[in-house]
């Protein structure tokens, strides 16, 4: 009963649909034995995790399949207890450290100290190192990446690093400079239905060129996603035929309302009830950042293009005083009241002062 | 496969698996490239063995830290370098305890007394200690001020080496009781002896173009060139058959991102990369904006790197006006300040796009 | 002047009088007494010399129709304050020129504020109450005045005033226009308070000579004593303590209950308190007595228990209460009452110090609130004393409705002072004021009196203060008397929020400065910016006065933008306070941003809102907490869930919830709904796959939103639906991805301790923690054993599970 998306995912190098010339360099990496520290780096749902999985497997075998779950605790100076859950395997350690926020330097360091000074505790292991595999490290303090630098040289001998991010723009050039960057771009249109039309084919059924299309549009190269919808999609429309809406996330929508009411009306009144959205948006662990865009996009398909640079400009500024301050809320309602008076303001006087931009 | 139960795996490390930034490391200070008056003066304090405080900064890749490991490896030799130096840098702890107890107390040790060099040669081991603090911006403002009267205090027997980026950042104290050396970007010439040198001792077989490359990706920085051609060669040599370094490749590692891309976003904000602002291409206004960034975002660009990018495209193109590439240079310092603090790349991208457009259109 | 018995009906709020709907008073159709003299009529004021700017802005609001007074407009005039504020002079009368008129101000005045008004009246001597009724001397009326006042007025046939035939009347009514009824008064209570001032000084001489007495007689025997310091050396709030119980102001009822408790308590022990007695106060063995710090609690104890003929010993917070110290100390065990207390150490704070412990002893426990401090069991132990004391025990304290005092609620008699009115304390004071040779006027008395919310030792020692510079006190000296005297309370965020965006906060008549409004936030800096946040949206801003319609609600949005902005910076500055910088210094910087700078721009009444049946008028409590609290507990709720579908899901917590969530409740939670009882199995089956438990099911459903809100979907899934899923649920076995690890540090001794092989069976309960040092040095074998039992175990799983998967463990739950 595993949903698509997992159940075809690739588990070794050949089996990747596309960036072959990445996995061929992977593969040849695994071998020979030189294997460097590296920094996976690309969009969400470009198959990150997968590659990595792939290599390791490449690396170690099946066996590194084989996961399990530990929940460690550690206890911070300031005595706060700190659950951080870990997977692994024989030959891997799996952490995500921005789980606990700023103390991730303390768990970085103890957890990679363990690993490091440990042998290789398999006979049969191919390889005498063990890999970490850090998550969002782009999330990581400077101060755990400091302290990562450090250890990346010392444990050289006995461990490696995989490092997994969004971005390399918020990774310290030491570190990036110690790893080798790997880049995994979303992919294209053709390769995301090339995946389509293989998940198709291996659940014995015909998947109409229209339905791939409007998935692939829906799901802008996250292939998680695409696979996903595509799995909603076929339970809701089990011919995948006629007029195919694509099955939107329940928060998707709800944030489509918020920018339907913004432009539905602008008052102050309207703005108390959009608090209110937007504290269940924020409160059922929508990121805020994701709210703002997400609204930000629908605003920007339905207004015209004198204010689509105006919300985009406010966007901009409001998403990153919200990075910087701790109250999301507080910059995310002063988004939306920057909004309504811009939207307002052209609709009663028909048109645009540039003044703000610059 | 090697039985992983050997514990020689310790210190003699596999010379394969050593980064070619230390392997290559300047082992005097003459061999320092193309620092010729930090060098000079050096060169005469070390005949005198007469040391003041230092402070080295300039941008990073330009010798400093090797400059001064070379220095203190010239001052007491091999045998004494462990007793004589402490080296600490940012992944150290470097809070005010640290600097309350570790320094401290390695600052008032009286260094002991000099023996003959194990290699036979003589070394001046001056009867000082030398304490290099690596990155010494990123250390608190507490643990500064608290540097301030150990310095002082036991300057007859420790001198200190700051090494930093950024010379402000080092409070006003601590830098007026050191004597600066600024250390300049390398001009090419030198680097390119270096990085040469060592794609000949290594044996690295590039295609042509490739070294030229990397010294211009590197950007003065001599450790990111090295880098960027140890990864480049462990890549290649790991395919069988090993093939010769690539510019493709250089580009993959440096994340670069290609000048089409670039090229690309520069046109839909209304600039030719050959002949300047465009109104044929302006017209293309805010969707093609959007399709562009959202093209950029799939492919996982890094938001910094394309907008240095657009930065060196988009500046040196002589039709476009004063004021509007004023503009476009402020909405990308903006932008880059609100990459710096975390803001999301690809919605900050966008903007600072628009802007440059407006900036382009008027 | 009489008594001031209207005061309470002074409203010194910013409560508008138009929508106040009771009724205004009924007169009894008596001719008013009082003599009003009739206004003499002088050519009336050229009008505001100074034309303000704002003239042309504010004229549109004028012309609003009288007989149908739109509310809003008139709420936004009034924010807008006077129009001419300050424009017009304010003339010195003669003092006490209006004693014995009242007045009633409605409707806006030209020049003066409201508030600036009624002091004006208050300091001539005159009264302000809010609604007019037949005693009201004087309506002064103001534009937009309230239908119903001028409806009683012309009723009533009250005579009315415009603001300058107001300000003439005090420039040129004469003083001591008093009428005879008033002067009669005043002259009985001056008797009054020269005979009680007599009194006073008669006992004073009398204690005195007593004090010399008994000096002499000691220094006669050549004991080496202590001086017993002359009365006239001591703190007015001794020297001046009631002596009986006429002199106790105010709470005379609940004196003399006490009074009659504590001479009956002697019967009532020996009846074993089974009779109530007539006020039901017969069966208890102690009283409770609450109520605000100052109006003579501890006093009127005192002074009953002597009255009764009981030596009072007080035990106060000074003094070690401890559970354990009541215990001991008190030795409630003890069946001889002597040596209660004797030996122990407990001092008794009265000042007879030789003093035994005997029937006719009570016991008074000051402050009994702030009891057990540091230890919890005090009133516990306290309440034991009380089941069996066999001397009357006194309690006070000031909120009996704490949760700690709830054990004394049953045990003891509740006894509720109040703070006297200033017309009960107004006759004591002036007595100690004639006796201390003082001059101050009863209204400059009463305003002390009310500033200092009937605190009587703090009017006492305020007086005895200023009396070391002064003898005489006129109405601006007693002001800033209080000012400088004003009781530092703590306001409630919801008052802090009432002035900071009242509707006349910022308008030009009001006299706080910026720092007044930061000190505001300063009251309570956590609680004070969120509650700003939750409320400026809920305001009909000031600033909109003189705009209508489309380009109204533009400036509104203008307005709560700029307040968003502010509080969005004030954010950022709050992060750099809290944040690892830790920049305390930019406090003021943060009450701007975050609170004074969004009050300016949104001040005004609050809008009401949203349809019909809301009502609600006050600022409310912020969300902020709520919602905050419980995005903290769906985080934990989803990474819960995260780490539990991390062995089949490579996705993180958020790639989680925004991509896989939507998708899993189509297989989780709508069969349920479409199909019901049919659809258990799989979605148990789906479950298991991805490793959830029926705790993660349910939060799987609270972190829904818009369609899939949590309610919703509960609402449509049919309960016997619900209780089978459970039911099914638990009959059965499932795979569990974890166990909640122990300790860091302690998960590794058991490593060292039971040896690293685990014999459990299954994977992921294993506490097969990563190796670490120990295992290193022990060497190899272990690790053998670890791979080995490992491969068993992957062999068993694929085999139960009969898929050709390698993924260890699902089978886990199934092999049972």
């Amino acid at each position: 009963m595993s949903l698509w998306v997992d159940k075809y995912r690739p588990r070794t190098l050949d089996e990747l649909h596309y960036h072959d010339q990445l996995s061929a360099r992977l593969r040849s990496l695994a071998a020979s034995g030189d294997f460097p520290h590296i920094l996976f780096y690309g969009p969400s749902g470009a198959g990150k995790k997968t590659r990595i999985m792939c290599t390791l497997r490449e690396l170690y075998g099946p066996g590194v399949e084989k996961l399990r779950i530990d929940q460690r605790v550690f206890v911070t100076p300031s005595n706060r207890k700190l659950d951080v859950n870990v997977v692994q395997s024989n030959y891997h350690i799996e952490l995500t450290p921005s789980d606990v926020g700023m103390y991730d330097r303390v768990v970085i360091q103890d957890i990679l100290k363990e690993i490091a000074q440990t042998q290789q505790v398999d006979l049969n292991a191919k390889q005498r190192f063990k890999v970490v595999i850090i998550n969002e490290a782009d999330a990581l303090t400077r101060d755990a990446q400091a302290a990562l630098r450090r250890t990346m040289e010392k444990y050289m001998n006995n461990m490696r690093l995989i490092l997994c991010a969004g971005s390399t723009s918020k990774i310290i050039a030491p570190i990036r400079s110690r790893c080798l960057l790997v880049r995994v771009a979303a992919p294209t249109d053709d390769e995301m239905s090339k995946v389509l039309h293989h998940v198709a084919k291996k659940e014995r059924f015909h998947l109409p060129d229209p339905a791939s299309d409007a998935i692939i549009s829906s799901s802008s190269g996250n292939l998680r996603k695409a696979l996903l919808v595509f799995e909603a999609m076929k339970m809701q429309r089990p011919d995948l035929s006629g007029d195919l809406d694509v099955a939107k996330p329940d928060w998707e929508t709800y944030c489509g309302k918020v920018a339907d009411a913004i432009l539905s009306e602008q008052s102050a009144q309207k703005l108390l009830e959009i608090r209110g959205k937007l504290y269940e948006l924020l409160s059922h662990c929508i990121p805020p950042t994701v709210v703002m865009k997400t609204i930000s996009e629908r605003l920007v398909e339905k207004v015209d293009d004198e204010v689509k640079k105006q919300i985009v400009h406010w966007t901009a500024y409001y998403e990153l005083r919200m990075r910087v301050g701790s109250k999301k809320i507080f910059h995310l309602e002063a988004f939306v009241a920057k909004i309504m008076m811009v939207y307002k303001n052209y609709t009663l006087m028909g048109m645009m002062d540039d003044i703000d931009m610059f | 496969m090697t039985t992983f139960a050997s514990k020689s795996a310790g210190s003699g490390s596999d010379s394969r698996l050593q980064p070619w930034v230390e392997k290559y490391r300047p082992k005097t200070i003459d061999d320092v490239s193309s620092q010729e008056h930090t060098v000079a003066v050096l060169r005469k304090a070390l005949a005198s063995t007469n040391l003041p405080h230092m402070l080295f900064y300039g941008p990073p890749g330009t010798g400093k830290t090797s400059t001064i490991l070379a220095l203190s490896r010239q001052l007491f030799g091999p045998d004494l370098f462990r007793s004589r130096v402490l080296e600490l840098n940012a992944s150290d702890e470097r809070g005010i305890s640290v600097v309350r107890e570790k320094i401290k107390t390695f600052a008032r040790e009286t260094p002991r007394h000099v023996g003959v060099s194990s290699d036979g040669k003589t070394y001046p081991c001056p009867p000082y200690k030398l304490i290099i603090l690596d990155e010494a911006d990123s250390m608190t403002q507490d643990a500064q001020s608290a540097l301030r009267r150990i310095m002082e205090t036991y300057s007859r027997i420790t001198r200190f080496c700051l090494v930093c980026n950024y010379v402000t950042r080092i409070i006003e104290p601590l830098a007026s009781r050191c004597s600066k050396f600024r250390f300049r970007p390398l001009d090419s010439t030198s680097s390119q002896s270096r990085i040469e040198m060592i794609a000949n001792a290594e044996g690295v077989n590039v295609d042509s173009g490739v070294l030229e490359l990397i010294l211009q990706l590197a950007d003065g920085d001599l450790r990111k060139a090295i880098t960027y051609l140890q990864t480049a060669q462990r890549l290649h040599s790991a395919t069988t058959p090993p093939t010769p370094v690539s510019n493709m490749s250089i580009h993959e590692i440096s994340g670069v991102v290609p000048t089409d891309t670039i090229d690309d976003l520069l046109r839909s904000m209304g600039v030719d990369p050959e002949s300047g602002i465009d109104q044929d291409f302006l017209k293309g206004g805010f969707e093609a904006v959007k399709n562009n960034i959202k093209g950029i975002s799939r492919d996982g660009w890094s938001a910094g790197q394309v907008l240095e990018q657009v930065h060196d495209r988009l500046i040196p193109i002589a039709t476009i006006g004063t004021i509007a590439k004023a503009q476009a240079a402020l909405a990308i310092a903006e932008c880059d300040k609100a990459l710096c603090e975390g803001g999301d790349e690809e919605i900050q991208l966008f903007e600072c796009c628009l802007r440059i457009h407006a900036a382009m259109a008027r | 002047m009489d008594v001031d018995e209207e005061s309470s009906e002074e409203s010194d709020d910013y409560e508008d009088d138009d929508s106040k709907d009771e009724p205004p008073k009924k007169s009894k159709g008596k001719a008013a007494p009082k003599k009003t003299p009739p206004p003499k009529k002088s050519p009336a004021k050229k009008l505001a010399t100074k034309k303000d700017l704002k003239n042309e802005e504010t004229e549109k609001t004028e012309n609003v129709k009288f007989e149908k007074p739109n509310y809003h407009a008139v709420a936004a005039a009034r924010a807008a304050g006077p129009k001419f504020a300050g424009s017009k002079e304010i003339p010195e009368g003669e003092p006490d020129c209006l004693a014995g008129l009242t007045f009633v101000f409605t409707g806006e005045l030209d020049s003066l504020g409201r508030d600036e008004a009624s002091e004006l009246v208050k300091r001539y001597g005159g009264k302000v109450t809010g609604a007019p009724s037949s005693k009201t001397s004087y309506v002064v009326l103001g534009e937009n005045a309230g239908p119903k006042k001028l409806e009683t007025i012309k009723k009533n046939n009250i005579k009315t005033l415009n603001e300058d035939q107001f300000l003439d009347l005090i420039r040129n009514r004469g003083a001591g226009e008093v009428d005879d009824k008033t002067l009669k008064a005043r002259a009985k209570a001056e008797q009054e308070i020269m005979k009680q001032a007599a009194e006073l000084e008669a006992r004073e001489k009398a204690e005195e000579s007593a004090r010399k007495r008994k000096e002499k007689a000691l220094s006669g025997t050549g004991i080496a004593s202590k001086k017993i310091p002359p009365l006239s050396s001591q703190l007015w709030t001794t020297k001046y303590a009631p002596q009986n119980i006429k002199e106790i102001c105010g709470n005379k009822a609940p004196v003399e209950r006490l009074g009659v408790w504590l001479n009956d308590w002697q019967k009532n022990y020996k009846s074993g308190f089974k009779k109530p007695g007539k006020d039901g106060m017969g069966i208890y063995r102690a009283v409770l007595i609450s109520g605000p710090p100052g109006i003579g609690k501890t006093t009127s104890a005192h002074l009953m228990a002597k009255m009764a003929g009981y030596n009072p010993i007080e035990l106060n917070a000074s003094d070690a209460r401890s559970k354990k110290l009541v215990e001991n100390g008190t030795n409630i065990d003890n069946t001889s009452l002597d040596g209660f207390f004797a030996g122990k150490g407990v001092q008794s704070t009265t000042a007879i110090g030789d003093l035994r412990v005997d029937s006719r002893t009570c016991l008074i426990m000051d402050e009994v609130d702030g009891m057990s401090a540091g230890d919890r069991g005090g009133v516990g132990a306290l309440n034991a004393l009380i089941k069996k004391t066999r001397i009357p025990m006194i309690l006070i304290c000031n909120d009996r409705t704490l949760q700690k005092m709830k054990p004394l609620q049953s045990t003891t008699f509740n006894m509720t002072f109040k703070r006297p009115g200033p017309a009960e304390i107004r006759s004591r004071l002036m007595s100690i004021i004639f006796k201390e040779k003082m001059k101050i006027p009863a209204n400059v008395l009463d305003e002390l009196v009310k500033g200092a919310n009937s605190d009587i030792r703090q009017v006492l020692n305020m007086l005895s203060t200023f009396k070391l510079g002064k003898t005489d006190m006129d109405f601006d000296e007693g002001k800033q008397l209080l000012k400088m005297n004003e009781k530092n309370m703590l306001l409630t965020p919801f008052t802090i929020i009432e002035r900071l965006t009242g509707p006349y906060a910022f308008s030009k008549t009001n006299k706080e400065t910026l720092n007044d409004k930061m000190e505001l936030y300063f009251h309570d800096f956590g609680m004070v910016p969120l509650f700003m946040e939750e409320h400026y949206l809920k305001t009909a801003p000031a600033g909109l006065g003189s705009y209508a319609g489309q380009e109204k609600d533009l400036k509104h949005l203008e307005l709560v933008s700029k307040a968003a902005d502010s509080i969005s910076d004030g954010d950022l500055v709050d992060r750099m306070i809290r944040g690892s910088e830790q920049h305390w210094s930019l406090l003021p910087l943060h009450a701007v941003t975050s609170t004074v700078k969004p009050a300016y721009f949104t001040y005004g009444p609050m809008r009401s809102q949203g349809g019909p049946g809301s009502g609600f008028w006050g600022p409310s409590f912020p969300q902020w907490l709520g919602q905050n609290s419980k995005q903290t507990k769906l985080q934990r709720l989803l990474t819960d869930i995260q780490i539990r579908m991390r062995l089949r899901v490579s996705g993180s917590r958020q790639e989680i919830r925004e991509t896989y969530m939507p998708l899993l409740a189509t297989k989780l939670v709508m069969p349920l709904i479409d199909d019901g009882t049919d659809a258990i199995e799989d979605v148990i089956s789906v479950m298991d796959e991805y490793y959830l438990g029926k705790e993660d099911w349910d939060a799987f459903v609270e972190l829904g939103v818009d369609t899939m809100k949590d309610d919703l979907i509960t609402k449509k899934i049919p309960s016997a639906t619900k209780s089978a899923f459970t039911k099914q649920y638990n009959k059965s076995d499932h795979p569990i991805a974890f166990h909640k690890g122990d300790m860091f540090a302690s998960a590794k001794k058991k490593i060292a301790d039971v040896g690293p092989a685990p014999d459990n069976e299954d994977v992921f309960e294993e506490d097969e923690a990563p190796p670490d040092d120990e295992e290193s040095v022990k060497g190899e074998d272990p690790d053998e054993e670890v791979n080995d039992v490992s491969k068993d175990k992957l062999i068993k799983a694929v085999a139960a599970k009969g898929k050709a998967k390698s993924k260890v463990g699902a089978g886990a739950g199934k092999k049972k």
